[in-house]
């Protein structure tokens, strides 16, 4: 009994997570991201040949279709009721944090090297969502970005950059 | 004559299967499995997704795919597991079981509800692959009939069923399949070589890797949006009464009111696998509200307060819907859930393309795969039960440490692709993405599905087109062909299958929908 309470709880959390004026907003940008790649479908050449349908019609096809769910989304995100507002206080900082975090490891992980690069991101990553506990953070690090790099490298032949490490 | 043959082919498959390395790949792959399975939040298709650049200098396909039965295995009971043990079931799968099994855990009867679910899942799992292995064959040489239009019904309605069933919404599920869909268009035109959608990118002329597609949606995608709500959601301790543990695995009675379910739940799972369901959810909440209904009328009924009939069924239908998934993946190249498209796309990063051929071309490849199911099955039973204070240990993993791990591998997998950091900044990008689907609650697994079976779906469609000359007709007078549209059709209006499942159990659908983004 309580425990299908708890889950339906948890159902409806997910339900309300997002707003009404952040459904509206993704509406948005889907009409527009659609409506432009609808353009965009002119753009594709197109060479007569045996093939009827052409490089152009699945493209034509996908963007229209999506164009219309997209204003199905829009008209579903305006008829809901104004008062759902999300549920307990959803933390941006993290997930922004956690994604300049991926930007600076794309950018870093060949000059760096593997080795260093991964321990960086996972201690950061971790010290963003929440660990507070320095050495063992530290020294887990450490230990994952070694033994990921030499069980890689040395048994399953996959070369990752060794970078300023040299090793 | 099929049958003998049948015989001989898995035979030869477990003579494979039995070869010490192969073996040792298929213990690897249940632990590795059960490892990260068992961790709550995360389902079989992310792990594989996460295990897959292991395997990408295997150089003989049979040791990577015994490893991903042996993963899917372990991942699924790991995950049954954590539902039983902690009540957090990390893929809809799970969450028939978490009902029951909790609450049973709670009566400290947490071993016998282990137990129920492991010895359920042998069994269900070696009965659905006796079923697949004489299945398998005989509808791999119907479908060898099947002609480009069929290709292509059948291709769409798989995405429309599946898309249909999974969701809160229709209108988000087909959003999901359309911006899957898109992604598949990107690149170059395998028929006319146009690219499309390529912005001037040269990276992009190769189109995007699905392995990015799937690492960005369901490994960054969940992270950031968990990320998102630590501080709402404390890290709650895994508390496992230990003591409790140790009260025996199951008793004469338990027997006897688990076999019925099992059997039950397996003959709802193998076949609601095969056809495109959208994978295990529907077949276990089916059982589960089978088995109450059955409990309520021989007036025993403990559903509610840890009745092991709850657990029993719907594990053995959570088991028993992959070997029915395997089905329509072998014979067609069909993927009806997300797992089975991850492992889809795992048979085309070794060039091994599913379908009526497979049976022909790649004969041990795909006996071994079978074989290795029965192997796989068993040594999940060995290992598990008696191994299972150690596996329950994983989930002490403190959560932020946990989560920078999957970053860790995410990258690993995508960077490996390539051997360079556009990839990373490529998932990431699609990581966004999953995250707000996450937020907006729009389903995950039709946007996989779109990427991978769009460029076939337009691919048989252009083929057909360009047999019959330019003719549109040939998609409705042919009958398979039409019989199929008409079924998507019908798929597309009529089946809120899980809600009318949810009438049946008297409740509202809502909670069904809980975690689908995170598995099939």
């Amino acid at each position: 009994m309580s425990a299908s309470e708890e889950v339906e709880v948890k159902a409806s959390d997910v339900e309300v997570e997002a707003s009404r004026l952040v459904r509206i907003v993704a509406a948005l940008v889907l009409i527009v991201l659609s409506a432009t790649f609808l353009i965009g479908v002119f753009d594709i050449r197109s060479p007569k040949g045996l093939d009827p349908a052409g490089p152009r019609f699945f493209p034509l096809l996908v963007t229209t279709a999506w164009l219309i769910f997209s204003i199905a989304y829009l008209v579903e995100g305006l008829r809901s009721p104004k008062t759902a507002k999300p549920v307990g206080d959803r933390s941006w900082f993290e997930p922004v944090a956690i994604s300049g975090l991926l930007v600076l490891y794309a950018l870093l992980v060949v000059p760096l090297g593997y080795m260093l690069a991964t321990a960086l991101l996972f201690f950061a990553a971790a010290r963003v969502l929440g660990s507070r506990q320095l050495a063992r953070d530290i020294v887990t690090s450490l230990v994952l970005a070694i033994v990921v790099y030499v069980a890689f490298t040395r048994f399953l032949d996959i070369s990752l950059p060794k970078g300023v490490l040299g090793l | 004559m099929t049958s003998l043959s049948v015989a001989g082919d898995l035979l030869h498959g477990f003579g494979t299967v039995l070869d010490p390395m192969n073996l040792l790949w298929a213990i690897l792959g249940v632990t590795l499995g059960m490892l990260v399975g068992i961790l709550p939040g995360i389902g079989p298709a992310l792990t594989i997704a996460l295990l897959l650049p292991i395997t990408f200098n295997f150089s003989d396909p049979i040791g990577a795919f015994i490893m991903f039965a042996g993963i899917y295995y372990g991942a699924m009971y790991g995950g049954s597991t954590t539902s039983i043990l902690i009540n957090t079931p990390g893929e809809s799968a799970s969450v028939a079981t978490a009902i029951e099994g909790h609450k049973m855990a709670l009566k400290g009867r947490a071993r016998a509800a282990l137990a129920t679910a492991a010895i359920g899942s042998f069994v269900a799992g070696t009965i659905s692959t006796v079923l697949l292995t004489f299945v398998a064959k005989p509808i791999g040489s119907l479908a060898s009939h099947f002609q480009a239009t069929d290709y292509f019904a059948v291709t769409l309605l798989a995405m429309i069923a599946v898309t249909a069933l999974v969701g809160h919404s229709i209108v988000r599920g087909l959003l999901s399949l359309t911006v899957g869909l898109f992604i598949g268009l990107i690149g170059l035109d395998s028929l006319s070589g146009a690219p499309r959608y390529t912005f001037g990118s040269l990276r992009l002329l190769d189109g995007i890797d699905v392995v990015i597609v799937i690492v960005g949606l369901f490994a960054i995608g969940e992270t950031l949006h968990v990320a998102s709500r630590l501080r709402s959601t404390p890290d709650r301790p895994a508390v496992l009464e230990k003591g409790r543990l140790r009260t025996g695995y199951l008793n004469k009675s338990d027997w006897k009111r688990s076999w019925a379910p099992w059997l039950r739940g397996t003959a709802l799972g193998f076949p609601f696998g095969a056809i495109p369901s959208g994978g295990a959810e529907v077949p276990t909440f089916l059982s589960y509200s089978i088995e109450r209904r059955r409990a309520r009328k021989k007036g025993r009924d403990e559903f509610g307060e840890g009745a092991i009939e709850g657990v029993a069924g719907p594990e053995a239908a959570n088991n028993a819907s992959f070997s029915g998934v395997l089905v329509p993946l072998l014979t067609l190249g069909l993927p009806t859930s997300a797992t089975a498209a991850v492992m889809l796309a795992a048979f085309q990063i070794f060039n091994v393309q599913p379908g009526p051929q497979l049976f022909e071309n790649n004969s041990t490849l795909v006996w071994t795969l079978i074989a290795s199911l029965y192997v796989g099955n068993l040594i999940l039973l060995i290992m598990n039960l008696p191994l299972i204070q150690i596996w329950v240990q994983v989930l002490k993993v403190p959560r932020p440490l946990l989560y920078a791990g999957i970053l860790v591998f995410a990258c690993l997998g995508v960077y490996s692709l390539s051997g360079s950091g556009y990839e990373v900044l490529m998932a990431l990008l699609i990581g966004v993405v999953g995250f707000f689907m996450r937020k907006l609650d729009f389903p995950i697994a039709p946007v996989i599905l779109g990427v991978i079976l769009g460029p076939t779906m337009e691919e048989q469609f252009r083929r057909a087109l360009v047999i019959s000359n330019g003719d549109a007709s040939v998609f409705f007078t042919r009958p398979l062909s039409l019989i199929i549209i008409i079924l998507t059709v019908l798929a597309l209006f009529v089946p809120y299958l899980p809600r009318i499942v949810a009438r049946i159990r008297g409740t509202q659908p809502a909670h069904q929908r809980l975690t689908f983004g995170e598995d099939d």
